[in-house]
């Protein structure tokens, strides 16, 4: 840690002042409608209330919605780890055009907007013979139209993967890239099978990698709304979707407030727990590895 | 002498003072000149034909600018809360479920029938909210269905058909479809006809339940949804409007709309003045301009609309697929929604759409 | 080294053999995954049909022409790199200093400056858009353009203070502090020693940043007007009309920019390096 003898801090001024007019004040103005009331006329002032909140909690439909919301991000982030690991150790220790044309082919789609990828897996995955999926299954011999995953918490599952794929494999790749070569080579010297090594030695020294993409990749995940509204329909709504309605469709600001924060509270509520839960047995095992 | 001195000099200040009043003589509307305004249209068909047709010659007789920005009802009206103390846009084009909200938030203006003369000419049942909205367009509302797959669908019962079992959508709770699929539910249940069970519709949410098993999705986007029933994704699609759908009927995409018996709904496109909008004059004059008897024509031929204005002539193709005239109308039983009755209970109708069809 | 197994010699890298089959396997069933829906949409942009379904028929390029002939297309990717370029310059400006600050100092309260930096990244960006809407409404800034920029420089911003934070982690700072000792002053030192070293970083903080907002819709759609619409923006707004080959061949443009600007990119400072991997 260097120190500086001018108030460094002042460096962060400009971005700080930005993020705070531009975010933090609309974000917390908004948040505190959720404790407001809405007139008629469309102007939300006082009195205070907890009946939005109330509202949220006693109206079955919000309920069923966060657990779907937790079913599928939960999903998304799981098999992003399953997915991301071997793409992750194919950047860093494959060979160098396997390396490259990896990063290029999974960081590229980042720019293609998100409805358009998302109406690509509409297509992919259709419930006809129209669907790609499908067409290929059936050239290939089986049934008219095998794959019925549409419009399911499957299909969202399937498209925010795609979508949140990379935000793991970019940490996570950055933290196997910082072990040491040493340290998996001499579990190798030592005997150790390569899957030893991996669950021994490079598992956990990735750890704080997987868990900021993991994190990630879940709050993301929940609160996203285009890929639930077209893959999802209405078997696979998030708690994104009963937001957007009711901003959009109903115009109530206050109960909207009262989704949004319960869609940040839990966002930082699973980020929060992760980390806790994972702190002290990451350290042990960190420090095992190391003196392996 | 003096005459002829200044025979010429008058002549060639005569001629160039001609030359100067000539666009003025034909641009009865110098007033405008050099003024802008900017409308909110709809997206699609209606939005490119303002775009390419109404508004290069608008702008080219009366010397102005008109800049156009495309979006959707819920859109427009959120863009004019926001700015409801500087308000940037003066014609706003909306669906009529907006219209209640537009009105008790003080967002629009009564239209000077002065400055409008063409709104003698429209029907009375598009002049709506007190006069203050015209309607430019009309497309209905009523279930449609893939040609070669489903057959006609005469009641709205028939949706309940078993033989459509996951083959039906339906729009999203999003979307004001999703509100009249409810009514029509709530017609079977009750008996009554649609402009009545609209206000009944508490009774109709056991119907709905029995409705989910056809239900393959309900979904976003209106365009792509009829894109995939002329692909055989699904059988039916119900209710939609007929501007969706007739464009991919005349590219030859096999899907049609069905009218059952108990009516078809009102799609009703209006036009408001924004409240304390820039340049009101011209905006009025816009909204003339759309009520025009060549622009209505226009609009209904490119996008199958019915148009609102009396005494428009159709080509043969239009004419037999939009629900114009007035007399038409009444026999295919158009029923107009009475939204400041139904948007206070949208949030709940919501919120129960999304539990009902949820998991 | 480990080299010599069977993996290593076809390709270089120090993966073993059996588990280097594995790895390479599920890899290639996962960039294909990757690429899937994007080979979809580039199949159909060349489809002879009237509309967009799969499978295609034929091939044509008249759609791409179709679309870089379209004069609202030029206007509105003129403005979608534009304003890309505006906000990443701001999200630099802004992000740089600050992501040094939270890596190189003891400055308390750190974590929740970090917080506050990354928060536009996890907030339902539905909200942000409409949040900003009304804030500037509320400053009557009717400016389309100032407003998407400033949009755009807040959810690009959280990328660059961490991919230059990321990138100033890694950075060994005793190189710094031997070219002090050698005599050169503080700033060279950082001038000559460390920003070289994190202008990979940088560059894919920049990356992100330009990327992010050429894609963004939420916050384009309720920031923009007549005179400002965003690529995203007039994608949306077509398929609203006829869903023809035409927006295939639009979104096949756009992935192809993506495509070049991230192997040039790769080529420019090699992406591991920018991205700190």
């Amino acid at each position: 840690m260097t120190h500086f003898k001018t108030p460094i801090g002042l460096l962060t001024l400009p971005a700080l002042l930005f993020v705070l007019i531009l975010f933090i004040v609309p974000a917390a103005t908004l948040f505190s409608y959720s404790v407001l009331t809405q007139t008629p006329d469309g102007r939300i002032f006082l009195p205070f209330t907890l009946a939005n909140y109330a509202h949220l909690f006693t109206t079955p439909v919000y309920y069923s919605v966060l657990l779907a919301t937790l079913r599928v991000s939960g999903a998304t982030a799981a098999l992003s780890v399953l997915l991301g690991f071997p793409v992750a150790l194919a950047i860093v220790r494959g060979g160098p055009i396997v390396s490259r044309a990896t990063m290029i082919i999974l960081v590229a789609p980042l720019v293609v907007s998100i409805v358009v990828r998302t109406y690509g897996w509409q297509l992919l995955l259709a419930n006809s013979g129209t669907g790609v999926v499908n067409w290929a299954l059936h050239a290939l011999g089986f049934g008219p139209a095998p794959v019925r995953v549409l419009y399911s918490e499957t299909a969202v599952v399937i498209g925010s993967l795609h979508v949140f794929l990379p935000m793991l494999v970019l940490p996570l790749s950055s933290a196997i890239a910082r072990i040491q070569p040493a340290v998996e080579e001499a579990a190798r010297t030592l005997g150790a099978p390569a899957w030893r090594v991996f669950c021994r030695v490079t598992l956990p020294l990735s750890l704080p990698g997987l868990i900021a993409g993991v994190t990630i990749v879940f709050s993301l995940t929940s609160a996203s709304y285009v890929t639930p509204a077209i893959l999802g329909g209405n078997r696979g709504q998030m708690l994104g979707n009963l937001l957007e309605q009711q901003v959009v469709t109903v115009y109530n600001w206050p109960l909207s407030a009262a989704i949004a924060v319960v869609m940040v509270a839990l966002s930082l509520a699973v980020s929060l727990a992760v980390v806790r839960l994972l702190d002290r047995p990451m350290r042990r095992l960190r420090r095992a590895a190391e003196l392996a | 002498m003096m005459t002829q001195r200044l025979a010429m000099p008058v002549s060639r200040r005569r001629i160039v003072a001609a030359g100067l009043a000539a666009p003025l003589f034909y641009m009865r509307n110098g007033w405008a000149q050099g003024k802008s305004i900017t409308i909110g249209t709809y997206t699609g068909p209606q939005g490119d034909f303002i775009h390419r047709s109404v508004i290069p010659k608008f702008e080219a007789d009366f010397g102005c600018k008109v800049f156009q920005t495309q979006g959707v009802t819920l859109g427009q009206i959120a863009l004019m809360r926001a700015q409801k103390s500087a308000p940037t846009y003066s014609v706003m084009m909306m669906d009529d479920t907006g219209l209640p909200v537009a009105r008790d938030e003080d967002l629009i203006a009564k239209l000077p029938a002065d400055k409008i003369p063409n709104l003698a000419n429209a029907l009375p049942r598009f002049i709506l909210n007190d006069g203050f909205a015209v309607a430019f367009a009309m497309s209905a509302c009523a279930p449609c269905r893939n040609t070669q797959t489903a057959g006609q669908i005469n009641s709205y019962a028939d949706l309940w058909d078993p033989r459509y079992r996951g083959r039906m959508v339906s729009a999203s709770a999003k979307f004001s479809q999703s509100v009249m699929l409810l009514i029509a539910a709530a017609a079977i249940v009750t008996g009554k006809p649609l402009s009545e069970a609209q206000f009944l519709t508490d009774q109709a949410w056991d119907k709905m339940a029995a409705l989910k098993p056809n239900i393959q999705t309900l979904y976003d986007n209106s365009t792509t949804a009829i894109l995939q029933l002329s692909q055989g994704q699904f059988d039916i699609d119900g209710p939609e409007f007929s501007k969706t759908v007739l464009p991919y009927r005349m590219k030859g995409a096999a899907v049609d709309m069905c009218y059952p018996k108990e009516g078809a709904f009102a799609g009703v496109n209006t036009m408001t003045l924004v409240k304390n909008a820039p340049n009101p004059d011209l905006g009025a004059a816009f909204i003339n301009r759309m009520l025009d008897p060549v622009v209505q024509k226009g609009l209904a031929e490119a996008t199958f609309a019915a148009p609102t204005i009396r005494g428009v002539t159709l080509n043969a193709e239009t004419a037999a697929l939009v629900m114009y005239p007035e007399t038409k109308m009444d026999a295919m039983k158009l029923t107009f929604m009475d939204w400041s009755a139904l948007n206070p209970k949208r949030g709940a109708i919501v919120e129960k759409l999304n539990q009902v069809f949820g998991t | 080294m480990a080299r010599g197994w069977i993996g290593g010699s076809l390709t270089g890298g120090s993966l073993a053999g059996g588990s280097a089959w594995l790895i390479y396997g599920a890899t290639f069933a996962v960039l294909l995954f990757v690429m899937a829906p994007l080979l979809v949409i580039l199949a159909l942009s060349v489809s002879n049909t009237q509309f967009a379904s799969f499978p295609p028929h034929g091939f044509t390029l008249a759609w791409y022409g179709k679309v870089l002939s379209d004069p609202d297309f030029q206007s509105s990717a003129e403005l979608s790199i534009g304003l890309a370029l505006a906000a990443t310059v701001a999200a630099l400006a802004l992000g740089v200093p600050a992501a040094f600050v939270l890596t190189r100092t003891a400055l308390r309260g750190r974590a929740l400056l970090q917080g506050l930096l990354l928060s536009p990244l996890v907030f339902p960006t539905l909200i942000t858009g409409l949040a900003l809407l009304q804030f500037f409404a509320w400053l009557h800034m009717q400016d389309a353009m100032v407003n998407l920029f400033l949009g755009h420089a807040l959810v690009t911003l959280p990328y660059v203070v961490r991919a230059v934070g990321v990138s100033l982690l890694l950075v060994d700072p005793s190189l710094e502090e031997a070219a002090w000792t050698l005599g050169a002053s503080r700033w060279r030192g950082f001038w000559r020693v460390t920003m070289p070293q994190i202008a990979p970083g940088v560059a894919a903080g920049a990356l992100f940043a330009f990327m992010v907002s050429l894609d963004n819709y939420p916050v384009s759609m309720w920031l923009s007007d007549a005179r400002a619409v965003p690529l995203p923006l007039l994608l949306f707004n077509d398929m609203a009309s006829l869903f023809d080959p035409s927006i295939a061949a639009m979104a096949s443009l756009m992935i192809l920019v993506g495509a070049a600007a991230v192997i040039v990119l790769e080529r420019l400072v090699g992406l591991r390096r920018a991205m700190g991997v």
